[in-house]
């Protein structure tokens, strides 16, 4: 169990647990977080579940596999500490994490 | 936390289980989706065991049997059972297709499982309602706009504008891609999902059309066209080989073009 903070564009925060295994996508849309639209269900085939990592949890989290890498070509605004939610799987280690979400996904 | 539950008529049960006559040879199982709306409070999957040498290669053939012999009540569209009417197209082995192209010896489950196009409305068993499908469509305005007279005999297109065209005519509007599309299955209302837009770019690629830019002013929609992720199950199911993501991505590029006029500009 991990408590997550999303963070949307115009500030607003949403705290919630999000159980091991899920993804950090799953967390979002199963506790009605909104500013994620995950449409491709977590196949990481749409590049619509774009976060922003808090730097702070950037080796936590890891790094993009090359598929993720060329989905979030089709994102928008992405910065190094873009990733896809749904590749982010959730453990204890990620209690507290904290993701910016953008403006709008793509 | 919020508790989703599924809607009425969503859940399905077990149906019924004909049994192939003892000693039949060379028995397959098929899983069929059973669902009337007016009469059933659930849909069910009913099992018929049947043996392949009783019809042809083909799961339309299997249906037909079905049909026929055990249960005439089982309902599904088709007609020329040779991949060019798009009647058939059905949910085989959890991938959209045509039931007169695909052969059961492809299917690599010993209990193949028929369901109907995922993410429509069911009319009555695999028969499933595509009036949205068939609206979107109709809203490409699928057909010629030429601002030429017309011509005493056919319109001239040089084969290279002609070759233009492969890839895009050949779409038989079965809705295997679109209704394989999650983006279409959220949005549907409002994205017009891959093969209105593969028949929207089937026009816009046509030498002898003129209205190229009134037909990209009216996909200028945050949803019509745009949502569209590349998600590419259109182009893995497609069962005649084309490619809507591709058509789609080519009208996307056209948007941007600097060549583009906006005829609403004003």
């Amino acid at each position: 169990m991990a408590k997550i903070t999303y963070i949307e564009h115009d500030g607003r925060e949403h705290t919630v647990e999000v159980k091991n295994g899920l993804s950090v996508m799953e967390g979002a849309i199963r506790n009605n977080v909104p500013g994620i639209d995950a449409d491709c269900g977590g196949a990481c085939a749409c590049a619509t579940c774009h976060v922003y990592v808090d730097e702070a949890f950037a080796a936590e989290t890891g790094r993009a596999s090359a598929m993720e890498e060329s989905m979030l070509d089709f994102a928008e605004n992405v910065q190094p500490n873009s990733r896809l939610s749904c590749q982010i799987r959730v453990s204890d280690d990620l209690d507290g994490l904290i993701v910016h979400l953008p403006e709008n996904q793509h | 936390m919020v508790q989703l539950t599924l809607p009425k008529g969503s859940k399905p049960s077990r149906g019924k289980v004909p049994k192939a006559p003892a000693g039949a040879k060379n028995v397959k199982t098929y899983k069929v989706y059973r669902y009337d709306p007016e009469v059933d409070a659930d849909p069910r999957w009913d099992t018929f065991e049947i043996s392949a040498d009783d019809h042809g290669p083909m799961l339309l053939d299997a249906l037909i049997h079905i049909k026929n012999e055990i249960d005439p009540t089982l309902t599904f569209r088709r007609s020329c059972r040779e991949g060019i009417c798009g009647s058939c197209s059905m949910n085989i082995d959890g991938r959209n297709t045509l039931a007169c192209t695909k052969g059961w010896e492809e299917c690599s489950s010993s209990t193949i499982s028929i369901a109907p196009l995922p993410h429509q409305s069911v009319v009555k068993d695999l028969v499933t309602d595509l009036t949205l499908f068939y609206a979107q469509y109709d809203s490409i305005q699928p057909y010629l706009q030429s601002d030429e007279p017309d011509p005493e005999k056919e319109r001239i297109q040089l084969p290279e504008d002609r070759a233009k065209l492969d890839g895009l005519y050949e779409c038989i509007l079965c809705a295997c891609c679109s209704t394989s599309c999650p983006s279409y299955w959220w949005n549907q209302t409002e994205y017009l999902g891959p093969a209105a837009l593969l028949q929207s770019y089937r026009w816009i690629a046509d030498s002898r059309d003129d209205a190229t830019d009134k037909r990209l002013d009216d996909l200028e929609d945050p949803f019509k066209l745009y949502r569209c992720h590349t998600i590419m199950n259109c182009a893995q199911v497609c069962p005649k080989g084309l490619n809507p993501a591709e058509a789609i991505a080519k009208t996307k590029k056209l948007m941007v073009a600097p060549s583009r006029k906006k005829t609403e500009a004003a």
